[in-house]
């Protein structure tokens, strides 16, 4: 799937990504591609910055942590994020039932 | 060129530099670690993405730290003003003298940017409270703050100079409560302003267009005008008093509308 088709769903993705555990950037990409079955094969950069924007709308905070050696930037949901998850999910799930019933 | 030093060059090109553009590289260069071959993009798209994506949470963020700042250098004058009227403690200095000069001018100056920044800091709310995020709005927000936070530091340099030019004939704790409510504030200015640079650099210079019709400038002139007059006459209980300060507001209106007018896309 081309990230054209992503637009306005990316940060719904992202923050469910995030809704089980603290992610570093890579991880979020590795969990989006393998929770999509490989679907969502995006140029991985672009993920970065909707980390950042994310994290400056308060929805996820994020901190540094060693591993290894490896300095890493480590994102988790927010109070704010969670609810907002909450609030996408809602309205993803509301619109799929009505394309569906239109589509079938 | 390798994409590191690309990718610093290009941050820099749309304005992300200091520690947002250290940790980008950190994080990105993680990525490389964990897969060499990781498709992340030109670096030009790549930091045209951040400065896209970060310029309308950090012009937010920069007014609602600037609100706060704003707050906080009123609350602390308020304080002042209070602490010299409850033990009154007001200084009558000899105007004509250098030390009263100092008090009366820095005291205008105090009146007049606090002024300066209230209206900047009420206009750069504007466009956030509309969630306005186009460029011209954001910058717009940004240039308010920015004219605003500037016209509080006016205000608490103006605090200090008078708290220093009166300390000869006030008590030893009313010039520190003076000095330190001066100050009270900046732990939160300046971080507020580093913000508004940062959301400011961000962001390319787009034409303006003045927001506001002339007829409802001159109005709100009018109305603090009148404000300050009737307000002066009412309780210093003198005709004259009332007519000088309204006179001075009025000057202060209008040189502040030559001074910061486009500045504020208040006209074009």
């Amino acid at each position: 799937m081309r990230a054209e088709s992503l637009k306005g769903h990316l940060d719904a993705l992202v923050l469910a990504t995030l809704g089980d555990e603290p992610l570093h950037g890579y991880a979020v990409i590795e969990a989006l591609r393998a929770r999509s079955e490989g679907a969502f094969d995006l140029a991985e950069g672009t993920v970065y910055p909707v980390l950042h924007r994310l994290e400056a709308d308060g929805l996820l905070t994020s901190s540094w942590s060693t591993a290894a050696g490896r300095r890493r930037r480590i994102y988790r949901l927010s109070r704010r994020g969670r609810a907002a998850l909450g609030r996408q999910r809602a309205e993803w799930q509301a619109f799929a039932r009505a394309v569906e019933a239109v589509l079938a | 060129m390798s994409f590191e030093r690309s990718l610093r060059t290009e941050l820099d090109r749309v304005g992300i530099r200091g520690a947002l553009a250290r940790r980008i590289e950190a994080e990105l260069a993680d990525h490389r670690r964990c897969d060499p071959d990781a498709p992340l993009g030109e670096p030009r798209r790549l930091a045209e993405s951040f400065a896209r994506d970060l310029r309308a949470p950090l012009t937010g963020r920069a007014v609602r730290r600037g609100f706060i700042a704003l707050s906080l250098t009123a609350v602390a004058l308020v304080a002042v003003v209070l602490a010299y009227s409850a033990t009154d403690q007001w200084a009558h200095p000899d105007v004509f003298g250098t030390r009263g000069a100092v008090i009366a001018g820095s005291g205008v100056t105090i009146v007049v940017a606090a002024q300066v920044a209230f209206v900047a800091g009420m206009l750069a709310l504007l466009p956030l409270v509309l969630a306005r995020t186009d460029q011209a709005s954001l910058l717009v927000a940004q240039r308010r703050m920015s004219v605003a936070l500037g016209s509080a530091s006016v205000v608490i340099a103006a605090e200090l100079v008078q708290a220093v030019a009166q300390r000869p004939v006030v008590p030893g704790w009313l010039f520190a409560v003076s000095a330190l409510a001066a100050v009270a504030p900046l732990p939160v200015l300046l971080p507020a302003t580093r913000t508004v640079r940062l959301a400011r650099s961000l962001t390319p210079d787009v034409p303006v267009r003045g927001m506001f019709s002339t007829a409802l400038l001159l109005g709100a002139a009018v109305a603090a005008v009148a404000t300050m007059s009737v307000g002066s006459a009412l309780a210093e209980r003198s005709l004259a008093e009332g007519a000088s300060r309204g006179a001075i507001e009025a000057l202060a209106i209008a040189a502040s509308f030559v001074l910061f007018a486009r500045r504020l896309g208040l006209r074009r």
